[in-house]
């Protein structure tokens, strides 16, 4: 058998290979809970959709850290009941930022210097405050304290090309 | 494109999920499995073939198409890759290790169970980049102009790369 002639047994074997396969876990939910926006958003600028994601984050994560600091329930049940509500609403905040991110990072390379640079700046400064919240949620562990120094620092290059 | 799917990508571009849905059930299967292939962890794949059907939905106005929709969805699965390879580089401190052969082997089978386990394990072993360019010639039929094009790399680049991605296949493979 000459060279080619293994070449082409590798190429025909490769290419009788099958081309579908089944995930294990089921994935369609998880790609809904990021496609959906509210309804009418998508006809928003992309900008906008942004900026609107980023204050509803913004106030997400207000909430918790005021509700955070108020005394303690007098029942167990109602401060469950908000917790779960806060979290539900983490959830539903954070899942318009991700979607909001993705459709301007789908037409980033179309618009101008000035604009892109104005959606990454609100967008790694929802990241950050995000990011700081969560190193007090979690406790500030040098990993987590590193996670929001990295994302600072990100912040911190952009502001610099601004300025 | 197949009879229906132009009528379901024309509403999906509409922003209809039902019609987009449909899009996914009959092409999720054939991104997960190329994207299994890229990455060789099954894991990795699930959360790109997310990634890659989030993209398509953001972008699909840009969508013509030209292609087909199966196609376009293969294209945006490579950037996906390449982005999440890139990523995670900056992120690793020291090189990566390469896949874990006999546990991808053991998705591969789960995955595709008429899949040859000798071919997927050779070609798991395979460096990535010689391994993406043996997928998307030998499985996937592109021409080394088009892989070029979606690596960023040079043709002559794809063809070395194939060339050795054969030699070292005929060797793990003793043929």
């Amino acid at each position: 058998m000459t060279e080619h002639d293994r070449d082409h047994e590798i190429a025909q074997r490769l290419a009788q290979l099958p081309t579908e396969g089944e995930p294990v876990n089921e994935l369609w939910q998880g790609i809904e809970a990021r496609m959906h926006v509210w309804p009418g958003l998508h006809h928003w600028p992309v900008f906008a959709q942004l900026a609107a994601a980023s204050v509803l984050f913004a106030v997400g994560l207000g909430t918790g850290w005021a509700l955070g600091a108020r005394p303690p329930a007098p029942s167990p049940a109602p401060a469950a009941a908000a917790a779960m509500q806060l979290a539900a609403e983490v959830q539903r905040t954070g899942t318009e930022y991700v979607a909001a991110l993705a459709a301007f990072a789908s037409i980033v390379d179309s618009m101008s210097a000035d604009v892109r640079l104005q959606g990454r700046e609100a967008a790694i400064s929802a990241l950050l405050g995000a990011a700081k919240e969560w190193a007090q949620l979690q406790g500030q562990t040098p990993e987590n304290m590193e996670f929001f120094q990295n994302i600072t620092n990100e912040r911190d290059k952009l502001v610099t090309v601004r300025f | 494109m197949a009879e229906g799917e132009a009528s379901l990508v024309s509403r999906a571009k509409r922003r209809d999920p039902g019609a987009f849905e449909a899009l996914y059930h009959t092409h999720h299967r054939r991104v997960y499995a190329f994207l299994l292939r890229l990455t060789c962890d099954p894991r990795a794949a699930e959360e790109l073939t997310q990634d890659v059907f989030v993209r398509a939905w953001n972008g699909l106005q840009g969508f013509r198409g030209a292609s087909a929709f199966g196609t376009w969805l293969r294209t945006i699965a490579v950037r996906v890759h390449l982005n999440a390879q890139r990523a995670a580089q900056r992120l690793a401190e020291h090189e990566q290790a390469g896949p874990d052969v006999e546990r991808y082997a053991f998705a591969a089978k789960r995955a595709m169970p008429e899949t040859q386990v000798d071919l997927e394990r050779a070609l798991a072993a395979l460096p990535v980049r010689a391994r993406e360019v043996i997928l998307l010639f030998d499985v996937y039929g592109y021409r080394h102009d088009e892989i070029a094009e979606l690596l960023g790399i040079q043709p002559g680049t794809s063809k070395a790369h194939l060339h050795r991605a054969r030699q070292s296949m005929k060797e793990m493979l003793d043929l």
